[in-house]
């Protein structure tokens, strides 16, 4: 599932049902990005949720937890690096939610909320910032690269060809997928041929018709 | 599942009125158009569906936000077998060879000279063929061990675990397609035809998402359930 960047399943984790549909709406208006959330109303289900929906984020209501407590959540998903966000809604102290990533209050507004669950990961503000101010156009080095995806060349083949390292390239591979929205190979090829990065007759030794 | 939004008492073609997009669940239960003012419940006992069943992913397909539970007893496996089967040859059977069609006739009018036809549809039918891989291995191995796992048969090795480990995303070239064709694509002149396709190919992945879904979401967990009382019943 996280092949797509921008995708971040959202656990929510709140007795409440007008609460929980609206923090589901609003995480869903938020801009820029894909957030997935998944409601439960009891705490029972939680294991089997936090198995099969493998969350990125869980929020959950500080006074929800009966038999499962946070460590043994936070044990569960240690290999998922699940963050968990208290969804606060009443008076709580700081020494509880020092225990959290983060905490959200239901009087937050939309941008902080964002803010919030953004600044637990990779996709902060600033990064978000600075790769729009980039150029969304291919650079001549990435163009080259889709020629010699498209031709058949992997990445290792690539990396001796332009004396880079296998790293650099598999980042680079990555900026295309992100800046074209095309993440398979095959649609690379298509978008190549398209707009002629590549003739036809270039790559018919590994593309037979 | 919990209470949804539609009920067993409720006229078949209301439930259409309310959310066009369950007409494509209806028929991929089997049942018929022609529902006069019969309800839900009459409909589905008169063509054998679980009524149950039919509702669990009516309300799960139409909840913009759903919830997840654990009582997956009540679920007939049968009927849901049968609803994905279904879904399987309306992709395979008819909708993809229906953008196919309709591919081919928007790049032959927009590209006169053909140039992409062949690369477009290349690229088109190794996706079917992904797809038609991915949809037959649940026909021919998950599926036919589920029905042996409800007639209690535990001599078979296979668990649901290993499907759900292998149940990867199928609409990740699909986006792709949409992409190259909104973003990429170099059309020139009247583009209804290219305008039409592009509508099919994201209501295809809409589908089919919808489709992974039922499921990742209900199938899975319901499959894993039975496992895990069947593993408890053999342990006593």
């Amino acid at each position: 599932m996280q092949s797509e960047d921008n995708l971040l399943k959202v656990l929510i984790a709140e007795p409440s049902a007008i609460i929980r549909n609206g923090l589901s709406v609003t995480l869903k208006r938020i801009p820029g990005s894909w957030i997935q959330p998944v409601e439960i109303s009891s705490i029972e289900n939680l294991e089997h949720v936090l198995e099969t929906n493998k969350p990125d984020v869980l929020i959950i209501n500080p006074n929800f937890w009966g038999y499962v407590d946070m460590t043994t959540v936070r044990a569960w998903s240690a290999a998922s690096k699940l963050k968990i966000i208290a969804l606060v809604s009443s008076l709580s102290s700081d020494v509880i939610l020092k225990k959290y990533d983060e905490s959200i209050s239901i009087y937050d507004s939309p941008e902080d909320i964002k803010e919030k669950i953004f600044r637990l990961f990779d996709t902060s503000d600033t990064e978000k910032d600075k790769s729009s101010e980039e150029s969304e156009t291919l650079s001549s080095r990435e163009k080259e690269i889709v020629v010699l995806v498209v031709k058949g060349l992997t990445n290792k083949e690539i990396a001796q060809k332009l004396f880079l390292s296998t790293h650099t390239i598999i980042t680079h591979r990555r900026n295309i997928a992100r800046k074209l929205e095309i993440h398979s190979t095959a649609g690379l090829t298509v978008y190549a041929i398209v707009n002629k990065l590549v003739g036809l007759d270039e790559i018919k030794d590994n593309f037979t018709l | 599942m919990l209470q949804g939004k539609f009920l067993a008492s409720q006229k078949m073609n209301e439930l259409i009125n309310e959310d066009t997009s369950l007409l494509l669940v209806i028929s991929r239960f089997g049942l018929p158009l022609g529902f006069e003012n019969k309800t839900v419940e009459e409909i589905c006992n008169q063509h054998g569906v679980d009524t149950y069943t039919f509702l669990s992913v009516v309300n799960f397909l139409s909840e913009e936000n759903f919830e997840m539970d654990n009582s997956y007893e009540k679920i007939s496996i049968e009927s849901l077998i049968s609803f994905l089967k279904n879904g399987h040859q309306y992709f395979l059977g008819f909708k993809l060879p229906a953008i196919r069609n309709k591919l081919l006739s928007a790049i032959e009018l927009t590209e006169p000279g053909n140039a992409y036809k062949d690369i477009f549809l290349k690229f088109f039918d190794d996706y079917v063929e992904e797809v038609n891989s991915h949809m037959s291995y649940e026909d021919e191995v998950v599926f036919p061990y589920v029905l042996e796992l409800l007639k209690g048969d535990e001599g078979n090795n296979y668990n649901i675990q290993v499907f759900e480990d292998r149940h990867n995303q199928i609409d990740q070239k699909m986006m792709d397609l949409k992409n190259i064709l909104i973003k990429y694509y170099p059309s020139k002149g009247n583009s209804n035809l290219l305008i039409d396709v592009l509508m099919d190919v994201l209501s295809c992945s809409k589908e089919l998402s919808q489709h992974n879904k039922v499921e990742d979401y209900m199938f899975i967990p319901a499959i894993e359930a039975i496992e895990n009382k069947n593993r408890s019943t053999y342990a006593k």
